[in-house]
């Protein structure tokens, strides 16, 4: 059966399956694919069906870099590889310095300089900036990216919370909370009570917002897993699994974008894991799976630095190990498992930051 | 004893299928359900060759589904191996020239097979450069070249 033309609707069909970098690739077929490929709907309906790619980016000389790592066959005795592979291209004439980032559904929301978030999708290239705020970007201020996914639309929102530093006390204080929705194209503020610095970054899992925060209670300072729902606009605790003070390193880490994991680092060299796939903003029926313990101080006689509070980490669940990013020397990953340890310096030229991220490729578009 | 369905063949050749093989397909399901497949079912843009595939896929899917149900008690690791074994199944199914595989996919959408339609666009596309997908798909290039050229350029994605 020859046929000549195929019909649009078994072209998307056909389309919808392949990744989005394929997809990219592919534009040059022909003008109805490059349309279907730019096509606002089509990117929902593909974003919904096509396998997704998990890859790794981090920041280098404030530039989006894509890694390459691979940990497979540590158990067999093969060094594991994490490489640089090279910048994700903003395709701008002028350079944009990007100084944090955090991913949402292919998209990052990126700080630039002067503190001015924009968003990108990096297989598009699409970029879009968000209108100036009455009150201008500071150093202190911070971010979170979500959506509410409503009539099978995802409605991009973007969370700041602006704080406010004593100088003489060093405390932080938050001035106001204030919500940029893209639908509107404009910032509101939340009416909301006081919200507690944050200790950990902000993640965005399926839509909405994790972070750690502390606060005195008492004289006591407690820490927690705070949520922000980007659908009702409401902050809610999240259970953790475990006892901890404020002085304790937490970190977030989303993983294979349906699960969240948290990393303890108590005293000393203790490092724990817990991850859940089952998070809900409101933290109800939240429950924590044990996924790693080392205490490096005894397995790594060598390894003498504790984290620091920049580091980034992820996953690696079929060969049970945590990777944490750290620039204590050099931006280094460390490599941990409950009998395995070993370090990777990655990106030795330029100014690193220790931030990597999970991206998943899409073609959704703001 | 199932009841039995019958699919003609663009060439007018009958193909008897039992009834479970034929559900797998969306379309005939339709059909079944409004009681309207007495006398046969004409499919004018299946060819015998693609129908013989496609009921053979049917077929292997509805056995394996009877026999993963069978085996629902003591999953474990046989479970984890019969999928193995039907992804293998499927692999060395579609192991055949691009004009039956471009058939077979028209056939899945035509009938409404998912996994069929999802295995065959998926092999059909791999690893294909843009000139082999114009040959595949009969595409006639429209844009000029210095609009390809700047296509490619707005849409590199470096890493691939």
């Amino acid at each position: 059966m020859m046929m000549l033309e195929l019909p649009k609707d078994l072209v998307e069909e056909i389309l919808s399956r392949l990744s989005a970098t394929t997809l990219k690739r592919l534009q040059s077929t022909c003008k109805q694919w490059n349309d279907i490929i730019n096509d606002r709907e089509f990117a929902g309906k593909h974003f919904s069906k096509a396998a997704k790619q998990h890859l790794v980016v981090m920041l280098k000389n404030f530039n989006v870099h894509l890694v390459s790592v691979n940990v497979d066959e540590i158990h067999n005795d093969i060094d594991p590889s994490i490489k640089d592979i090279g910048e994700l291209s903003l395709n701008k004439p002028y350079q944009v310095y990007i100084n944090g980032m955090v991913h949402c559904n292919g998209l990052l929301l990126c700080i630039t300089k002067g503190y001015t978030p924009m968003v990108w999708n990096p297989c598009t290239g699409k970029i879009n900036w968000v209108v100036e705020p009455s009150r201008a970007y500071d150093v202190y201020d911070k971010f979170a990216f979500g959506y509410e996914y409503k009539k099978s639309c995802y409605n991009f929102k973007i969370l700041r919370i602006q704080y406010v530093c004593g100088r003489k006390t060093h405390t932080y204080t938050t001035h106001g909370k204030e919500i940029y929705d893209f639908n509107s194209s404009s910032w509101r503020t939340l009416n909301v009570t006081r919200i507690w610095p944050l200790i950990s970054r902000v993640v965005s899992l399926k839509g909405n917002a994790y972070w750690f925060t502390y606060e005195y209670k008492e004289g006591v300072r407690n820490s927690s897993l705070l949520s922000f729902d980007f659908s009702k606009e409401i902050f809610g605790n999240i259970c953790v699994p475990f006892q901890f003070n404020g002085d304790y390193l937490v970190e977030l880490s989303v993983i294979r974008e349906n699960k969240l994991a948290v990393l303890l680092q108590r005293w000393a060299l203790e490092i724990e894991i817990w991850i859940t796939d089952n998070i809900e903003p409101n933290g109800n029926g939240v429950s924590w799976n044990h996924f790693l313990a080392v205490d490096l101080g005894v397995t790594i006689p060598p390894f003498s630095d504790v984290f620091s509070y920049a580091m980034s980490f992820f996953i690696d669940e079929d060969n049970k190990v945590g990777l944490i990013w750290d620039n204590n020397k050099g931006v280094r990953v460390h490599i941990v498992g409950e009998d395995y340890y070993r370090e990777i310096v990655v990106g030795e030229n330029g100014i690193c930051l220790p931030l990597m991220c999970c991206y998943v490729p899409s073609l959704l578009q703001i | 004893m199932s009841k039995k369905i019958i699919f003609e063949s663009s060439e007018g050749e009958s193909f008897e299928v039992d009834e479970a093989v034929a559900l797998e397909c969306q379309t005939i399901k339709n059909m079944i359900e409004d009681d309207c497949t007495d006398g046969g079912i004409p499919l004018a843009n299946v060819n015998s060759a693609t129908l013989t595939k496609v009921i053979d896929y049917c077929k292997k899917h509805v056995e394996a589904a009877a026999a993963a149900e069978a085996n629902a008690g003591d999953k474990d690791i046989y479970g984890a191996n019969k999928d193995i074994e039907l992804k293998t199944w499927d692999e060395e199914f579609v192991k055949v020239d691009q004009p039956l595989l471009f058939d077979l996919m028209l056939a899945a959408n035509f009938l409404i097979i998912p996994g069929l339609l999802d295995l065959t666009c998926k092999t059909m596309m791999r690893g294909k450069t843009v000139l082999q997908i114009r040959e595949i798909f009969h595409i006639k290039k429209d844009y000029t070249d210095a609009e390809e050229a700047e296509v490619r350029k707005e849409n590199a994605w470096a890493f691939e």
